[in-house]
């Protein structure tokens, strides 16, 4: 008898490690049921690249009744400085949070403070991970979302979360003397750009009183940008780009390149695969997945920023544009797109590779499926005095006829207006215009094919209604 | 049979356990189309009188202010900036210098300018009672007049909206703003504080902010009342009154007491 059951012990032990040595071999089973023999994945010390990345995509600094707004903090380090307050305030939990109307916080920009604006309305975790603090559920409860920081430097301490519709104020008076330093630093600050005679913003609703729009413009703009010459980072006839897909795949034993016809050369591992360009774009898929039922917005933005940083890592100046729920098969996720700026300019993409921003990445959690990146740098280092004529500014550029009927046709366009009923009127674009910033584009005219670069232009971008409009940052030409 | 419900069981709850729900955080936001209804809150005439918004009567601490307001579409809109020398005891000064003071420039003059008076007051009595009587005298000349305007032109493009920054003199401005060719006439009082003199510069960096606030509105009422009063210069330095005897002797009075002050202050020095 016993004989017979240590056979059959034996039988299925052997039935059982075939299967498994089987499986080694034609499947890969997920890593959860097997023990993981690939390399562990550590994360870095992620969290200062984590504030660095989700950080403003402007600065708007009111130094009273006057205005400028700084779309690059390279030169004086607000976020960090601002950073380091907030945190202060939030330390002993020993604020007050209150509910105000838009009034009361427009009118807080008419005395010393500092705004932090972010591309996109983030959820209060998420900026409660930049910001380093512990933000309780009752603000949570309060507001959801914000996408504006005011941070009020006169005597009182206090900030503001706003989403535009919302505006939670907390204060916290009783440490108003360990936090006065603090502010005084960001003072300071603030009188040193003061000195530098800024480009003077201001709020449309301020200097048109009969128009509901609170966004700031420039009067007349006391900077240039030049034209740059930019360059890939990846240089497709090196050898570099070898050294790029080891980053991505641990051994490259198994994963030759070969090359297509279009000269893009492509690594396949499994399911993974990294594709690079000819013009210097790389594109990673990776189609082996477990389906992932419930997304979770921190730990996939921070798979993605540990991702990027360990493979070609991060752009001067950039930051997270923006955030999309997206689902693929049975799995949800989102696709995070990451801009970077060369002094006061985004970088655009007008490419073919339809790709709306230089960074793109679609996470699932822990798992990163796909992860565009064209990453053009500057060649020479820029010297904004080397512009030669006036940047003309949004306000100068709306002003001209041609542009205006252009706006005003398209705006009848896209709500479906009838054109005889308007056709005597005006229409008050100044109340429509949602954004404007600067922004390097890459010019379909006169293509310098020569080895140096591309050249690229700075044009002004302005949202208005919804709809984006592009024009030349010197002729005020609309290119589209 | 039993074995089986078992197993059937048991496949159910498994499946039902791997079942789960899921939610997003994101709630992306639904803009309200605009529809016809509300056209008329969209349209605005287009034919706009000349109107300003900004700068609006008062008293304030920043030489600089924003002007902003509305007119008619291709429309040229001067803006003449008439002021009252109230500082020429600080600077060199040509009636017809109309360049703005580098406010830096301010205050390492003002700086230097105070160190003197300190040496004048000190070394001589009988010379700053001189001193004073000719202040005085200066005071009630430099009250008297404007100074001949700063013209500044803006072309009000497709928007009939403008919106340009504006540079005031310390001290008294009277602002003239019309559209070229038409009569309609807006016109702006505005007083900017010398910032040296207020306490508030001194105290730093701190009150930085309330540098640059708007300190007072003028109330209509206030404004009539201030018009009437001896306070503020009743000629007015223009290119057709340049040739008027009365205005020539005033400009000439002022720039041989700016010269004289010069002198005595080289005096002093050495």
């Amino acid at each position: 008898m016993t004989k017979e059951r240590i056979k059959t012990a034996i039988l299925i032990s052997l039935f059982m490690v075939s299967i498994f040595l089987a499986n080694q071999i034609w499947i890969e089973l997920p890593e959860s049921f097997l023990p993981s023999f690939a390399d562990e994945v550590y994360y870095i010390d992620s969290k200062d690249i984590f504030s660095n990345i989700v950080s403003p995509e402007r600065y708007l600094i009111n130094f009273g009744n006057k205005h400028t707004v700084l779309y690059n903090d390279n030169e004086h380090e607000l976020w960090e400085k601002g950073r380091s307050l907030i945190v202060n305030i939030f330390k002993d939990n020993n604020y007050i949070s209150q509910i105000i109307e838009s009034d009361e916080l427009n009118k807080y920009r008419e005395s010393l403070s500092l705004d932090y604006f972010f591309s996109e309305k983030l959820h209060i975790y998420l900026l409660s991970k930049t910001l380093d603090i512990n933000i309780p559920s009752s603000v949570y409860n309060e507001i959801e979302q914000a996408n504006n920081i005011h941070i009020s430097l006169g005597k009182e301490p206090f900030i503001v979360f706003s989403n535009g519709d919302i505006h939670l104020k907390i204060s916290d008076l009783e440490n108003a003397n360990k936090l006065e330093s603090e502010i005084s630093n960001i003072r300071k600050t603030i009188n040193a750009i003061r000195k530098e005679n800024p480009t003077e913003f201001f709020a449309i609703s301020y200097a048109f009183p009969e128009i509901d729009n609170h966004e700031f413009i420039p009067t007349k703009m006391k900077y240039s940008l030049p034209k740059i010459v930019v360059k890939s980072e990846i240089d497709i006839d090196n050898k570099s780009v070898d050294s790029i897909a080891r980053n991505f795949f641990n051994n490259l034993e198994y994963a030759r390149p070969f090359v297509e016809s279009n000269g893009s050369i492509i690594y396949v591992y499994n399911e993974e695969v990294l594709k690079i360009y000819q013009d210097g774009m790389l594109e990673y898929s990776n189609l082996n997945h477990e389906p992932v039922r419930n997304r979770e917005l921190y730990k996939s933005l921070n798979t993605a920023i540990n991702f990027i940083t360990k493979r070609l890592g991060w752009p001067e100046n950039s930051y997270l544009k923006s955030i999309e729920p997206i689902e693929f098969e049975d799995s949800k996720g989102y696709r995070f797109r990451f801009m970077y700026k060369i002094s006061q300019a985004q970088i655009m993409l007008n490419d073919d590779h339809s790709m709306e921003a230089p960074i793109e990445i679609e996470v699932f959690n822990d798992y990163v499926k796909s992860y565009k990146r064209l990453v053009r740098l500057n060649l020479i280092p820029l010297n904004i005095n080397q512009a030669n004529d006036d940047m003309l500014s949004p306000t100068q550029i709306i002003d001209n006829k041609i542009n205006y009927e252009l706006i005003r046709s398209k705006y009848i366009q896209k709500n479906k207006l009838n054109e005889e009923d308007i056709a005597e009127t005006q229409i008050d674009i100044l109340s429509f215009i949602d954004n404007s910033y600067l922004a390097y584009y890459k010019t379909r005219t006169k293509r310098i094919s020569s080895d140096l670069g591309l050249t690229l232009i700075p044009v002004w971008v302005i949202e208005i209604d919804g709809i984006t409009f592009i024009f030349d940052a010197y002729e005020g030409t609309n290119l589209d | 049979m039993f074995k089986k419900v078992i197993a059937v069981t048991i496949v159910l709850v498994l499946v039902s356990a791997s079942g789960s729900v899921s939610y997003s955080h994101i709630v992306t936001d639904e803009e309200n189309p605009i529809s016809l209804e509300n056209i008329d809150e969209i349209n605005v005439s287009l034919k706009r009188q000349l109107e300003i918004y900004k700068p609006e009567s008062g008293r304030i601490s920043d030489r600089i202010v924003l002007l902003s307001g509305v007119a008619p579409q291709g429309s040229k809109v001067i803006v003449e900036v008439y002021s009252t020398p109230s500082i020429f005891n600080t600077y060199n000064f040509s009636l017809y210098d109309t360049d703005f003071w580098n406010p830096a420039q301010l205050e390492t003059e003002e700086n230097e300018m105070n160190t003197k008076e300190y040496e004048l007051d000190t070394e001589g009595y009988e010379l700053s009672t001189e001193e004073n009587e000719m202040n005085t005298k200066e005071n009630q000349i430099k009250e008297d007049i404007y100074l001949p305007p700063v013209v500044s032109e803006i072309e009000v493009g497709a928007l009939g909206y403008f919106a340009k920054e504006l540079e005031l003199k310390i001290g008294f401005n009277k602002i003239k703003i019309y559209i070229e060719g038409s009569d309609d006439l807006k016109i702006i009082y505005i007083y900017v504080n010398d910032p040296s003199k207020a306490e508030k510069f001194i105290e730093g960096i701190d009150n930085m902010g309330i540098l640059n606030n708007i300190e007072k509105v003028f109330e209509q009422e206030e404004i009539e009342s201030f018009l009437k009063s001896d306070k503020i210069p009743k000629t007015e330095c223009t290119k057709d009154n340049l040739d008027n005897e009365d205005v020539i002797d005033v400009i000439d009075d002022i720039q041989e007491n700016s010269l004289q002050n010069d002198t005595n202050q080289n005096e002093e020095e050495n």
